[in-house]
């Protein structure tokens, strides 16, 4: 569904992804995990539009999407939900929701489907969304890309300080979304909820790909093991 | 708000530290009696919004506005005496005061085009004054160069001034904040300095005189009265057109790229093209204002479009409350009228207007009518499936 081939992006003269090749399947769930400024936020913001690579291609459904601004590719499906929320502070939760939907036009079911995943946001509709609590706007976040229909979901960091309680209810979530059809790319500094979740895993190291294969298998990769889970990371912390 | 005893203080110390700027002018009594002014008329101003305003008019509302929210409700009535005393204005008031009234207007026109650049879509504009020349030089070289109408020269006003617009837009339109307050403010002079050197066309420091006021088929507007009411209609027109686009999906759109660029960006809003329709538009209301100022003046000089005239315009979109059209209205009249009732203070009115104004930014951040949150009012119509406002 995505295909991403040798993508290379720079911030100025530094080179942030060096070449990176992987493909999340329709309706997968695909984990990039890493330590901070491997490039996996960049990744992500290379696939919306938001940075435009200068290298390789990005391939969406088979059409060329590398290049396109953002609001293009929003418009081919493929939702963004950026690192830290991101969410419209002094916008109530309605409008946050309906900011979503900014390239269609909402339907109920698009409300109610939100409603039903996150029902504490129809308790808070009129809430402006910075009152809201972390885990909250969380939510709010993934609500307001769920009200685009998008076919793919970017999802980055969405355990980002947040409860370890609200981490676990916030991937019962993602998995609950991905039954319902849509794909899921999931760039995580919790690697072993992350890799618990997803089906296929990369693993990124300073702009490169430098393991890939079923989560299962890295799971239990000794030097994976070493490197992200034997450590006690608590998901905090900003990547690149 | 701020507990009753706490405001009360806030305006009495307001008035003392006013009294106090203007002592080494005034002498103590005048002094004291401003003291005495500003407090008590402020803590009149609080007592009188405590005043439940609805109640007077319980009986139309429950009739004539029966479905409307509470805030709408209060909205149209002040609305319509606010209109009433707008139309009725010329019957019993003199030219002087009819001529304020219609600068008033003019302000109010381009505080609602800057506000749709700085209050709305949150991108700080210092040089907004730039399209206001350009929109007041198109109408003043078309009338007294081609002896154009008004009515030929204020869509061509608007239409060279947004033109301008884009110019800027295009190159600023990475920039943010102080980044772009700066490129903005160097346009604004550099504009300034081509009307005031470029004598083959603008008359350079002389400006242009002979500029037609307008007329309506054969009728011209010369007198303040009809003049005023011609300002007025564009005023409201330009209120009117506001409200909509601010209503419309461009008006979403701009509030999210003033809450939050990434986040826009990332909902599939074409950033770029709206921050350009911002710019553009901005321009060409700002351009309207011009052609209203060279038409009423009947002379246009560079003098009129100085840095200052963007700080005064910036100042009353921020103490009306951007983004809140109603506030911006009322800044626009508050910045209009006030020097003007303070003229009896002669040279020390703009002290004390100064003053007047760090008090409203200390007290009262987000402007006189800063809307409660930013956010718009976007009221959709009944039966499209979205569960009811809960409140």
């Amino acid at each position: 569904m995505l295909d991403l081939a040798g993508v290379v992006t720079t911030y100025g003269s530094i080179e942030a992804l060096k070449g990176i090749t992987l493909s999340v399947p329709e309706g997968g769930i695909v984990s990039l995990i890493g330590a901070n400024g491997a490039g996996k936020s960049t990744t992500l913001m290379t696939v919306s539009g938001v940075q435009t690579p200068v290298g390789g291609e990005i391939r969406f459904r088979g059409e060329r999407i590398s290049g396109l601004k953002p609001h293009e590719i929003a418009a081919r499906g493929i939702a963004h939900v950026p690192e830290g929320r991101r969410i419209f502070p002094k916008l109530s939760v309605r409008e946050n929701l309906e900011m979503g939907a900014f390239l269609r036009s909402a339907s109920s079911d698009d409300w109610e489907r939100v409603f039903a995943l996150f029902p504490v946001l129809k308790e808070r509709l009129g809430q402006p969304g910075g009152t809201l609590s972390g885990g909250e706007q969380q939510m709010l976040a993934i609500g307001r890309a769920l009200m685009a229909r998008p076919s793919l979901i970017l999802l980055d960091e969405p355990s980002l300080g947040l409860a370890p309680i609200l981490v676990s209810k916030i991937f019962r979530m993602i998995r609950e979304i991905n039954r319902e059809g849509l794909a899921v790319l999931l760039v995580e500094q919790n690697a072993k909820a992350a890799l618990s979740l997803s089906s296929r895993a990369y693993v990124l190291e300073t702009g490169r790909i430098v393991a890939s294969g079923p989560s299962a298998d890295l799971l239990s990769d000794p030097a994976v093991q070493e490197a992200y889970l034997g450590v006690k990371r608590s998901g905090e912390g900003t990547s690149a | 708000m701020a507990p009753a005893g706490k405001t009360v203080t806030a305006w009495l110390f307001g008035g003392g530290w006013i009294a106090l700027l203007a002592l080494p002018f005034v002498g103590p009594v005048r002094a004291l009696q401003i003291a005495l002014a500003v407090g008590i008329g402020g803590v009149a101003l609080h007592a009188a919004r405590r005043v439940p305003l609805g109640s007077l008019a319980s009986g139309i509302r429950q009739t004539a506005f029966s479905g409307w929210s509470v805030a709408a409700r209060h909205a149209a009535l002040f609305l319509g005496a606010g209109l009433l005393v707008l139309l009725t204005l010329p019957l019993h008031a003199n030219n002087y005061v009819i001529d304020v009234a219609t600068t008033t207007l003019i302000y109010v026109i381009l505080a609602l085009g800057l506000n749709l650049v700085v209050g709305q879509t949150g991108l700080l504009h210092l040089g907004y004054v730039a399209f206001y020349g350009i929109g007041a030089y198109t109408y003043a070289l078309l009338s007294a160069g081609a002896h154009a109408s008004f009515w030929v020269g204020l869509p061509a006003a608007m239409a060279a001034a947004a033109l301008f617009g884009l110019v800027l837009g295009f190159p600023v339109l990475r920039l943010r904040g102080d980044y772009l307050a700066i490129v903005t403010l160097g346009f604004g002079e550099v504009t300034r300095l081509v009307l005031r050197n470029w004598d083959e066309v603008t008359n350079g420091p002389n400006g242009i005189l002979g500029i037609a006021r307008p007329s309506l088929g054969g009728w011209v507007l010369d007198t303040p009265a009809s003049f005023y009411y011609c300002v007025l209609v564009l005023a409201l027109a330009a209120l009117f057109a506001m409200r909509r686009v601010f209503q419309s999906r461009i008006g979403r759109a701009w509030v999210a790229i003033r809450e939050d660029e990434l986040a826009a960006r990332t909902v599939g809003i074409d950033v770029a093209r709206y921050k350009l329709l911002a710019f553009a538009l901005g321009a060409a209301v700002a351009g309207l204002g011009g052609s209203v100022f060279a038409a009423k003046m009947t002379f246009v000089s560079p003098e009129s479009f100085t840095f200052f005239e963007s700080v005064i315009i910036l100042c009353m979109v921020v103490l009306g409350g951007m983004g809140s059209l109603p506030g911006v209205v009322l800044g626009a009249a508050v910045i209009t009228i006030l020097p003007e009732l303070l003229r009896g203070f002669s040279d020390y009115r703009m002290l004390i207007f100064g003053a007047a104004m760090v008090l409203m930014m200390v007290f009262r951040p987000q402007g006189l009518i800063g809307s409660r949150s930013l956010a718009y009012e976007y009221r959709r119509p009944a039966g499209r499936g979205v569960p009811p406002r809960s409140r």
